[in-house]
């Protein structure tokens, strides 16, 4: 029992220690086997001279690898609001890592609610993705292992295939004039897309509750409407911005983000959450920091 | 809310739900004893709208206590499918349950019907239904700009995905055998039959069959229906071909709404450097190719921790499979599998099955791990 309780917190620990360390990362030194965590190589922002942005023939921003390359996406430093005190370096951030202009937690909008229950959160951090849950919005492209985005213009998709998480992928309707009335909520919700000149902009509703947004554990509400920007600065840099208007956890919309950086010569593999998921044995059993309120038994 | 408990069954009832009578749910007669039918009167305290199996809790009277109980039902999806949401019940509303009891004794049931008792207006069937196949004018296969078949949609066309499988177990070619949607067997003597199993195979096979299946790591921890298992499920199977990278994504609607690779390429049945390079897999190492109008996928690599399709036939990591995809016409799509694992059985075998285009409503979304902890 022991065991399988401590390999559940494998994933949350690589994220900490991996994401932690804020050491910065050297893009040319990227031989595998060298005892590294695979997702911190390759991160680091600017400091390495970047090529342009790629763009398809047709003009389109290319937001993967050009042709004959590979690379997945990985967050720096990704949070959507940092403590008023002792702010730190977030997940993947090396000194020189581009760093978004996030709000401190006191100039978030939160309904008073809201804010108790992040504070709750950040006390009692189980959250549902180290769980297999699926993550939605943002927190979808917050894992150790990548991202990427393909495009099927033809079909007018866009999809974002996350590796880690629930190994699972997000569609986005490019072009579509309204979203569906009547949506059942979702993790990941009905999602529209279209681009502003460079910018692909994602608008999304129909949103759960049973996911959070970012590791904090900042609340939502079903009534969410988020709005993302994905900007490809350069060839290794894409900015990300999320507005959050949701008017069932904070008192106006507010906006966050971070920057995701390019890590070349990968490629989406297979990672499952559950390959060593015992959590339904864990919630009869005796661990104690558990959350055993689930009433449901398989 | 009020907790008082409901003991009599009030008249001008409406049906919410009632599934087919005989369906036997793998899962559900692993828990459940199909011989302790089971009438509930209460009031509903609770319900859990997650996959795969939603939940609604009720108080019932047993006597001079009240206790609450858990009602098992069909998936969201297939609920809300029926025409039921999350909110069709609310807490404080007086049902009658007509179900199956739990085998260990405890407060749990299986809906076979759930009645309303004032109010009734809605009449639900909890059924899945079949996804009718849309009727195309033309059967013509849509083909790509190069001239091989599409698998998945037309550009300028609704969307749509595979499912409703014609089979949903492996069964070898030319073997007559009965089991149910999941692979339960109708005659527990027919497992020699259904595949040239190896002595310990057999064994293991029969085991899990006479455990109704209750073992299945695709429902117990969500784990990922590898092999033909992914094109088995209830909720289908999608392919989105990315030319511009020379792969094809294979969504997958059941299980944990996966996605596997099938290589175009030309590479190897390698592993991603920087990623699983090491590791034996759930969905394995796909490569395909185009021979006439048939996508031929040739997978090795597969890990031993899931079952490779319903039913629970055993294999080995040294499962190889050849897939081969044919689009008959637009509406049909022909799968047939060619099964090789001389750890488990005897010899090559092959099977088959065919699927059907549903057109129109994106596949469902089906996360396994909704309700799990």
């Amino acid at each position: 029992m022991k065991q399988t309780f401590f390999c559940l917190f494998c994933f949350a620990f690589l994220l900490s220690s991996s994401f932690g360390q804020g050491q910065r990362p050297n893009l040319n030194d990227g031989v595998p086997g060298q005892g590294q965590i695979v997702g911190a190589r390759g991160r680091g922002g600017p400091a390495v001279p970047a090529r342009p942005t790629p763009h398809f023939p047709d003009g389109r921003v290319n937001l993967g690898p050009t042709e004959g390359e590979t690379g997945l996406w990985l967050p720096v430093d990704a949070r959507l609001a940092v403590p008023d005190v002792g702010v730190g370096r977030g997940p993947g951030a090396g000194p020189n890592a581009l760093r978004y202009p996030n709000p401190k937690y006191s100039q978030v909008p939160f309904q008073p609610w809201a804010r108790a229950l992040l504070d709750y959160r950040l006390d009692n951090a189980l959250e549902p993705h180290t769980r297999c849950k699926p993550s939605g919005g943002p927190r979808q492209l917050i894992t150790p292992y990548g991202i990427e985005f393909v495009e099927i213009p033809e079909l007018k998709r866009m999809y974002i295939f996350d590796v880690g998480g629930p190994h699972t992928w997000r569609e986005v309707f490019m072009e579509a004039k309204e979203h569906p009335k009547n949506l059942s909520p979702s993790y990941y919700g009905h999602a529209i897309g279209h681009w502003e000149g460079e910018t692909l902009v994602v608008d999304t509703v129909g949103f759960n509750e049973s996911f959070w947004i970012d590791r904090e554990g900042l609340p939502t509400t079903e009534k969410l409407h988020m709005i993302e920007k994905f900007t490809r600065i350069d060839m290794n840099n894409m900015k990300y911005e999320v507005t959050i208007d949701d008017s069932g956890a904070y008192t106006m919309p507010w906006t966050g983000g971070f920057y995701m950086s390019w890590t070349p010569n990968s490629e989406l593999f297979e990672y499952i959450c559950q390959d060593n998921n015992f959590a339904s044995g864990l919630m009869v059993g005796t661990a104690e920091s558990v959350d055993r309120s689930s009433k449901i038994v398989p | 809310m009020k907790r008082v408990v409901f003991g009599v069954l009030a008249a001008g009832l409406a049906l919410l739900l009632r599934p087919a009578a005989l369906m036997a749910h793998h899962e559900i007669l692993a828990k459940f004893d199909n011989n302790k039918k089971v009438t509930l009167r209460g009031f509903v305290t609770e319900i859990n709208w997650k996959n795969p199996h939603a939940h609604l809790f009720m108080d019932v009277r047993d006597g001079n206590a009240v206790s609450n109980w858990a009602i098992e039902l069909e998936s969201p999806v297939d609920l809300e499918k029926a025409g039921w949401k999350a909110d069709s019940l609310k807490p404080g509303d007086a049902i009658t349950v007509l179900g199956i009891a739990a085998r260990d004794g405890s407060r749990q049931a299986w809906a076979d019907s759930v009645v309303m008792t004032n109010g009734g207006k809605k009449v639900f069937d909890v059924r899945p239904p079949q996804t009718a196949p849309v009727a195309r004018p033309s059967t013509a296969v849509p083909r790509t700009p190069d001239g091989h078949p599409r698998l998945g949609s037309e550009p300028g066309q609704p969307s749509g995905y595979w499912a409703n499988p014609s089979s949903t177990y492996l069964v070898e070619n030319g073997v007559k055998v009965l089991a149910d949607e999941y692979g339960l067997l109708r005659n527990i003597a027919d497992a020699p039959k259904i595949a040239p199993l190896q002595k310990w195979a057999l064994d293991l096979y029969t085991l899990r069959q006479r455990n109704f299946l209750k073992d299945d790591p695709m429902f117990l921890f969500c784990k990922p229906p590898g092999g033909p298992r992914q094109f088995q499920t209830r909720y289908g199977a999608q392919f989105l071909e990315d030319v511009e990278r020379k792969r094809i994504f294979v969504l997958i609607g059941g299980g944990n709404r996966n996605f596997r690779i099938v290589y175009m390429d030309g590479r190897g049945q390698t592993g991603r450097l920087n990623g699983d390079a090491d590791n034996p897999l759930y969905y394995g190492r796909s490569i395909g190719k185009w021979e006439g109008d048939t996508l031929v996928v040739d997978t090795k690599g597969f890990n031993e921790a899931f079952w490779f399709t319903n039913g629970g036939l055993p294999h080995t990591d040294q499962l190889h499979l050849v897939e081969r995809f044919t689009r008959s016409d637009a509406t049909t799509l022909k799968y047939e599998v060619t099964i090789d694992d001389p750890g488990a059985y005897n010899r090559t075998w092959s099977s088959g099955w065919t699927m059907q285009w549903v057109e129109g409503p994106e596949m469902p979304p089906y996360f396994c791990q909704d309700n799990r902890p």
